[in-house]
């Protein structure tokens, strides 16, 4: 009797000790995707912040889950509990949602957010002594293959590529001078058309394929050069930098900030995740 | 007088040589060896018993073990001289003994000849038989039965031992109180000491004399999982090492480092067998090293340098370590990298009653072992602001074997709030290396009830920390996967984006130029060949027929297309003389050219005769023809 009255007083002990250990349930995508929503509206960010990350963990790539994560480290920016680093998860959350939504609305509101958040850390910059100049400008061809999408592209190109034939079978049937002019006219816009489309849509999905982009996600972060020593006369890269990722190699990561070319911690820059 | 000489001679030999006469004293010699059958790297005795019996002054001394074979070396030597005196029925006998034990260590498989050994009696050099023993791998020796304690065997046991464990020169653990264990040389030699252990056994030796050996407990390890690397010293029994000099530790840059062994002095582990010999193990370090990124991480070799015996610089192996994440599966939210081991969470708060915006007091201690985090997931709300951390801890490593301890968290919390407010629980996700599995430390922070007090932020207006970040709503649905689809992945936009306008250009081209080729083919002459041919067939059908005229005109076509094919003349419109002449030209015989001519002119004459002609005469002239045609051939086979 004595031996089960101890039994139930040293499981009741364990059950209400403070310091306990216990194997986490498995949960489908849905429901840690559930519980990390309602914890974002109870404001208990670190839960949220947790559970985001872990969906990404698993695999899960949705621009949903993504905008939510921008939300919610831009939340904990705002408060005392605020971490470094936080903004440029956010700008990380933000920018990939637009990179995965086929939503116009998450697109907007994602590029409001990325709005307010880069004036945010330009504002820090900018009290820090730094340059608060952000936007590194893409090249000319990245501007133009950005114009419109890869399907758009394709799409211009295929169009192009009936006119020109059509223009080539009535370029040889024609008789009338005229006939003959117009179908000449045709051919040259149109094939012209064909290869400067067929060219961007080749880019296009060179890009998708091939372009890996990370989002700078630690403050303070220096580019270094090859030997892993600090460029000189360089300012810190802005939390939040959209960067294009070269290479990766024994903890560092080589970037393109479309500026310069340099060397990172791999922790310092976060990949962003494509539609495929 | 000469028996008188011989009595004299035999008095002085009595007087002046009495060795000579002790030189007859009864002498013992025996050598045994115990036991017989050893495992490789044990000792073994190696027994002289030498004992004079005699009128005294002739004791055995010096002993020598005599030949050794190789692989055996002397870790000792013991030896007891003894002297008795008897007197029996009035008969005084004496009797000289030296009992002589050598501590021999085998370190070479077989079965070889120890001896003989050998001592000085009375000036001269004595010797015992040899012995025979056998050297067997570890674990193939039979089990010595215990030795029966001897009382008068001088190594059988010390007065002064009183545990009953004596001197043992094969290993046993000598009394602290035994007042000779200081007098024999060897012995106390901690690399003397200690048997045979598996664990450090090597298939051949990294080189000679003494090398270092390096290892990892595991070959595969998750970021944060302890992986403890040893290196140790082995050295053969007979070598002296001296000082290490120039020493490098292993470089281990993507590991975080900590001791697991004091830095002191190396530590004597035992013996090992590398290839076939006995080494001597030292453990020179022992360290655990957590990985801190993925991949397959390098441990680089520690080297020294041994001043003695010229072994000089040694230098342990390059190790690799293969390095991943934790598994994805069940990996718990909040998980950080890196977060390995077994932790536990306690949580104190004080005081629980204040007033609003006073500091509040909250320690969190972490204890565990493995790679315990540097800082805490701390639980956020509305209103309740933590300061940074004070972190004390007090970690090492634990029976040299885990890193572990506790780190202590210290936190001022000030909470704008009034009323019960929840400060919500720390939460430290880890995976346990040992059950390979996820687990969750907790600490609940619990209620603190504080009073009404003045808002923190009333009448302030300072806002340069202020963020100010427009955010918008969260999405409280998943949008889903719907898999995106593109044209240039699909096979036909390749093959119609310029497959279309070329095909289109080919099939202009094409039709272009099979039109040209046509009206190429309308305009070239036929050849002549095939229209004597076709004349000829035409020739002979008109003749097999009934119209005379008709005949007459297919034979007139047909001896001009022969007449063509065969000379290139055209005899169309050509008169009788001059088309003579022109085949004659042309190397054709005057006879044949003018055949020719004639069947022509025949031809000529019967189409244009007011009266027509008959078949009958058409069929003649269609012979003649061929006759002239026969002549023509035969000018071309000439020619």
């Amino acid at each position: 009797m004595k031996r089960r009255l101890a039994l139930v007083v040293l499981s009741g002990a364990l059950a209400t000790s403070s310091a306990r250990a216990e194997e986490p349930a498995a949960q489908d995508p849905a429901t840690l995707f559930r519980e990390a929503t309602d914890a974002l509206a109870g404001e208990r960010l670190v839960d949220a912040i947790a559970k985001l990350e872990a969906l990404g963990d698993r695999g899960v790539v949705d621009a949903a889950v993504s905008f939510d994560r921008g939300v919610a480290y831009a939340m904990r920016a705002r408060t005392s509990a605020g971490q470094p680093g936080d903004l440029g998860r956010a700008v990380h959350g933000f920018e990939e949602a637009r990179e995965l939504s086929h939503d116009g609305r998450t697109d907007d509101e994602a590029k409001r957010a990325l709005v307010s958040l880069r004036a945010e850390v330009a504002r820090r910059r900018a009290r820090a002594g730094e340059s608060a100049e952000l936007a590194v400008s893409a090249s000319l061809g990245r501007a133009l293959v950005e114009l419109a999408s890869e399907n758009t592209w394709s799409g211009l190109a295929l169009a192009a590529s009936l006119v020109l034939s059509v223009a080539i079978v009535l370029r040889a049937r024609a008789q009338a001078g005229r006939a003959k002019v117009a179908a000449n006219t045709t051919m040259g816009i149109a094939g012209a058309v064909l290869v400067a489309t067929a060219l961007l849509a080749d880019a296009a999905r060179d890009a998708r394929l091939h372009l890996r982009e990370a989002i700078v996600v630690t403050p303070g972060t220096r580019l270094l050069d090859a030997r892993k020593v600090v460029l000189p006369g360089r300012d810190a890269l802005a939390e939040g930098a959209r960067v294009r990722l070269l290479d990766e190699e024994g903890g560092f990561s080589h970037i393109d900030t479309g500026s310069a070319e340099g060397w990172v911690g791999t922790n310092a820059v976060l990949p962003l995740a494509k539609r495929r | 007088m000469s028996s008188l000489r011989v009595v004299l001679v035999a008095l002085l030999a009595l007087v002046f040589f009495p060795s000579r006469a002790f030189a007859q004293d009864k002498a013992e010699l025996s050598a045994t060896v115990e036991p017989s059958t050893v495992e490789i790297g044990s000792a073994f005795r190696y027994q002289l018993k030498a004992s004079v019996t005699g009128s005294g002054g002739n004791a055995p001394r010096s002993p020598q073990p005599g030949t050794l074979p190789e692989g055996m070396t002397v870790a000792g030597t013991s030896s007891s001289p003894m002297h008795m005196m008897r007197i029996v029925n009035g008969v005084t006998s004496q009797v000289d003994s030296l009992t002589t034990v050598w501590t021999v260590r085998a370190t070479k498989l077989g079965t070889f000849t120890v001896g003989p050994p050998t001592v000085e009696i009375g000036g001269a050099r004595r010797a015992a038989k040899a012995v025979k023993i056998t050297v067997v791998p570890v674990g193939k020796a039979p089990k010595a039965p215990p030795r029966a304690q001897d009382p008068f065997d001088p190594f059988g046991g010390s007065p002064f031992d009183f545990f009953g464990q004596g001197p043992d020169p094969l290993g046993g653990a000598p009394s602290p109180f035994d007042p000779f264990k200081d007098l024999f040389g060897g012995d106390d030699d901690p690399r003397m000491r200690g048997p045979v252990d598996k664990r450090y056994s090597l298939p051949e030796p990294r080189a000679p004399k003494a090398f270092l050996h390096a290892v990892v407990d595991k070959p595969r390890a998750v970021v944060g999982e302890q992986i403890t690397l040893s290196v140790y010293l082995y050295s053969l029994p007979e070598t002296q090492l001296g000082s290490a000099q120039d020493v490098h530790v292993p470089s281990a840059p993507d590991f975080t480092r900590r001791p697991l062994a004091d830095s002191g002095p190396s530590k004597h582990l035992g013996r090992a067998i590398v290839g076939d010999r006995a080494w001597d193990v030292e453990l020179l370090l022992k360290d655990a090293l957590f990985p801190v990124k993925t991949g397959l991480l390098v441990i680089g070799p520690m080297s020294l340098v041994l001043t003695n015996g010229r072994i000089g610089y040694r230098e342990s192996e390059s190790l690799t370590v293969d390095v991943g994440e934790p598994p994805l599966a069940g990996r718990p939210p909040g998980y950080v990298v890196g977060d390995v081991g077994n932790f536990a969470l306690q949580a104190t708060v004080s005081p629980r009653s204040a007033t609003r915006g006073e500091p509040i007091g909250v320690t969190i201690e972490l204890r565990g072992t493995g790679n315990l985090p540097t800082q805490l997931a701390l639980p956020t709300a509305p209103g309740i602001e933590w300061m940074d951390a004070q972190v004390k801890e007090s970690i090492g490593a634990q029976r040299e074997e885990k890193i572990g301890g506790t780190r202590t968290f210290t936190y001022v919390v000030r909470a704008d709030k009034e009323g019960a407010v929840d400060l919500g629980e720390v939460k430290l996700p880890y995976f346990d290396p040992e059950k390979r599995a996820y687990a969750v430390a907790r600490a609940s922070l619990g209620i603190v009830d504080l009073a009404k007090g003045t808002p923190r932020d009333a009448g302030v207006t300072d806002d340069a920390d202020q963020v100010a970040i427009d955010l918008p709503k969260p999405r409280m649905s998943l949008e889903g996967g719907t898999e995106r689809t593109y044209l240039t992945e699909r096979r036909f936009y390749r093959v119609s984006l310029f497959g279309a306008p070329l095909a289109c250009a080919i099939a202009v081209v094409g039709s272009r130029a099979f039109r040209k080729v046509r009206e190429r083919q309308k305009g070239r002459a036929p050849d002549p060949a095939r229209v004597e041919k076709e004349r000829r067939a035409e020739a002979e059908a008109a003749v097999a027929a009934d119209d005379g005229a008709k005949a007459v005109s297919a034979v007139a076509r047909a001896l001009e297309a022969a007449v063509f094919a065969r000379t290139g003349v055209n005899a169309r419109g050509a008169t009788g003389s001059a088309l003579v002449s022109e085949l004659e030209a042309t190397g054709v015989t005057a006879d044949a050219a003018r055949a020719t001519a004639e069947a022509l002119r025949a031809c000529e004459d019967a189409r244009f005769s007011p009266a027509g002609v008959s078949i009958d005469d058409a069929r003649e002239l269609w012979t003649r023809a061929k006759s002239a045609v026969e002549g023509l051939a035969k000018r071309a086979e000439g020619a």
